[in-house]
């Protein structure tokens, strides 16, 4: 046995609790990935898409919103994970694993779960890309859907991006080892856990602000939607963290108090999911704000990409002009009816009425 | 620095065959913050010596100080004042790899539930400390198979943890404590999981140790049973060393000697069972 494989048995052993992390690692990357997958597209680089270029800006700041997220995300997840063990890493350190030989050993399983992790979430990318690209080009209404290539480069993209920050990330949660001395970190584990506690103020004001943030949402209309975008957004996000970390707890404290409480596994299901609902607060709350990101991104930017195409129809009036011999008056209501089929109004119309002259200059009996 | 160590060196040769593995010397440990107006003083001044090949039992009532005193000893925590000595070096004075290296080589561990770590076979378990030390592969093998033999744990070696008996557990934790030859072995109320009969498989094992091997064993326990093993035991009460006591040719008779002292010291030491020896 090397030391190199206390690392590798590690994962093995601790997979069920590794799984957690393992997954939603996977799910970063492979938004990540789709993202990338279209950005990088030869087919969206070579603009053969409408409005490709400033889709495309808003797909890169995408990027960029889902990194910070997948960073936090990751940061969590992994900092719970490494909190779990702190009684392996007690004893370890009691068995005299100096704190460099710890870190050294979280540094590799970290690395060798993000290897396997950014492959994973590629791979379920690639799997998912076709669809993806499919739903994209119906949105943005193009005649042809955006072929499905494995696009190299954003292969390449994902894993440096994942690689860094999974290092970046294992660093920083490793400045708190070796912090703590032995016999707290030993002590730790056989701390019982507190009953979890709320407040009724920070629920309320979690419901407030959740509440007043949808408010604000349903009542938009697309004037001052981009004026309450971020606010909207800043309140949902802030009234879910206290959502999922007081008002679970509120409500499974009522249920407790309700009838049935001492009902059939009533009284374990609650008691238990109290603990750990309080445990994974952060965690639902991390991949909540992740979607909510995501998807108001992109449906901004479907708004944005709409509203182009209506300023341009606004702003470029068609001009229709026939030319009828006779007072044709049917004709004129063929027109109306086809373009009130097409859903097109008319905003002003002009009628000519003219009649023919004819000139004979020279004189010649033809006119000229 | 220099002429320190010579001078440690010349004291610890100078007293010939009775070097002492482990020497505490006034020790005391104070708990409570200067902001919190209750301090505890769990231990207080206690000196204590223990010769290379010695089987030390620590007894005394909850709340004695036992465990305190122990952690101290493990270098896991700190004394308010006091010095402790182990093969001539002093801890306080280690920055923490030193400090982790000298439990790596020094000591060996043995604790109440065990501690062994569930993703790592019975063998890797065993290997642990050499591993850390990055051992050359061929040692690890003869010592393991030496060590196995003697705990009888050869069969289970490559099952995991959860695989095995309580009484099998604490053997392969055993193992794990010696295998890298530590000056001393520190083990923290080990048979306190155990049913009375992998208790007594237990003790024997780690008397066979002591008298076979040379293993110096310092045990904290309030089990007299296990305590009855030892060659040495000594009491505390209110983190001061009490009495002692010491072993004659026989077990039984070693025993009711604990269970006299107990009563004796007084206290509360609630689960002892007079009837197993």
């Amino acid at each position: 046995m090397k030391f190199r494989h206390l690392a590798t048995s590690n994962i093995r052993g601790n997979w069920r609790q590794y799984a957690a992390f393992f997954f939603s690692s996977v799910f970063s990357v492979m938004i990540f990935f789709l993202y990338a997958q279209f950005i990088l597209h030869p087919d969206v680089v070579n603009g053969k898409l409408r409005a490709a270029q400033s889709v495309r800006n808003g797909m890169v700041a995408c990027e960029f919103i889902i990194i910070l997220f997948s960073f936090f995300f990751v940061l969590y997840s992994l900092s719970a994970f490494l909190k779990s063990r702190s009684k392996e890493f007690g004893l370890l350190s009691l068995f005299g694993m100096t704190s460099g030989q710890i870190r050294r050993m979280v540094l590799t399983e970290t690395i060798v779960i993000a290897a396997v992790a950014s492959t994973a979430g590629i791979g379920l990318g690639l799997l998912f890309s076709k669809l993806f690209l499919m739903s994209l080009s119906g949105l943005l209404q193009m005649d042809s859907p955006i072929r499905f290539t494995v696009v190299w480069k954003s292969v390449g993209l994902t894993y440096v991006v994942f690689l860094v920050l999974f290092t970046v990330i294992s660093l920083l949660s490793m400045l708190r080892f070796g912090q703590k001395a032995v016999v707290e970190q030993l002590r730790e584990a056989r701390k019982p856990k507190p009953l979890p506690l709320y407040s009724r103020w920070l629920t309320a004001l979690g419901i407030v602000t959740i509440g007043t943030g949808y408010f604000l949402a349903y009542t938009s209309n697309p004037m001052t939607v981009i004026v309450l975008f971020f606010p909207v957004i800043g309140l949902v996000v802030f009234g879910t963290y206290f959502l999922f970390s007081q008002a679970s707890v509120a409500f499974l404290r009522f249920l407790q108090r309700a009838r049935g409480y001492y009902r059939g596994t009533n009284m374990l299901v609650v008691s238990q999911l109290m603990f750990k609902l309080k445990d994974n607060a952060r965690m639902l709350f991390a991949v909540t704000t992740l979607s909510a990101v995501v998807l108001s991104a992109a449906g901004t930017l479907y708004v944005f990409f709409q509203d182009f195409k209506m300023k341009t129809v606004d702003s470029f009036p068609q001009t229709l002009t026939w030319y009828v011999q006779g007072e044709n008056g049917a004709f004129f209501d063929k027109v109306k009816t086809y373009l009130a089929d097409k859903n097109i109004g008319i905003g002003n119309e002009f009628v000519l009425h003219g009649f023919s002259i004819y000139l004979d200059l020279t004189g010649d009996g033809e006119t000229d | 620095m220099q002429t320190k160590t010579a001078a440690n060196n010349t004291i610890t040769t100078g007293s010939g065959a009775q070097v002492p593995v482990l020497r505490a010397e006034a020790l005391t440990k104070i708990y409570g913050s200067a902001r919190s107006a209750v301090l505890h003083k769990a231990l207080d001044e206690v000196t204590l010596e223990v010769q290379r090949g010695e089987f030390v039992g620590i007894m005394g009532p909850s709340g004695s100080g036992k465990t305190t005193l122990l952690n101290l000893l493990a270098t896991i925590d700190q004394p308010t004042s006091g010095t402790i000595t182990v093969n001539g070096m002093n801890p306080a004075r280690m920055n923490k790899k030193e400090l982790a290296l000298f439990r790596r080589r020094q000591l060996g561990f043995v604790f109440q539930d065990f501690n062994l770590l569930d993703t790592l076979s019975i063998r890797e378990n065993i290997l642990l400390p050499l591993v850390l030390d990055n051992a050359n592969p061929k040692r690890m093998a003869t010592k393991l198979d030496e060590l196995a033999r003697q705990l009888n744990i050869t069969q289970i070696l490559d099952k995991r943890t959860y695989e095995v008996s309580g009484g099998q557990q604490q053997r392969t934790a055993i193992a794990r404590a010696l295998i890298h030859e530590p000056a001393l072995l520190l083990a923290d109320e080990l048979t306190g999981n155990l049913d009375s009969k992998s208790a007594h498989d237990v003790m024997t094992a780690l008397k066979d140790m002591n008298e076979q091997r040379g293993a110096t064993i310092l045990m904290v326990t309030h089990d007299p049973f296990a305590a009855s093993f030892c060659r040495r035991v000594i009491f505390i009460k209110d983190g001061k060393l009490f009495s002692e006591i010491r072993r004659g040719d026989n077990r039984q008779v070693f025993f009711q000697h604990i269970l006299d002292a107990l009563s004796v010291l007084g206290g509360n030491f609630g689960e002892i069972s007079t009837s197993r020896n």
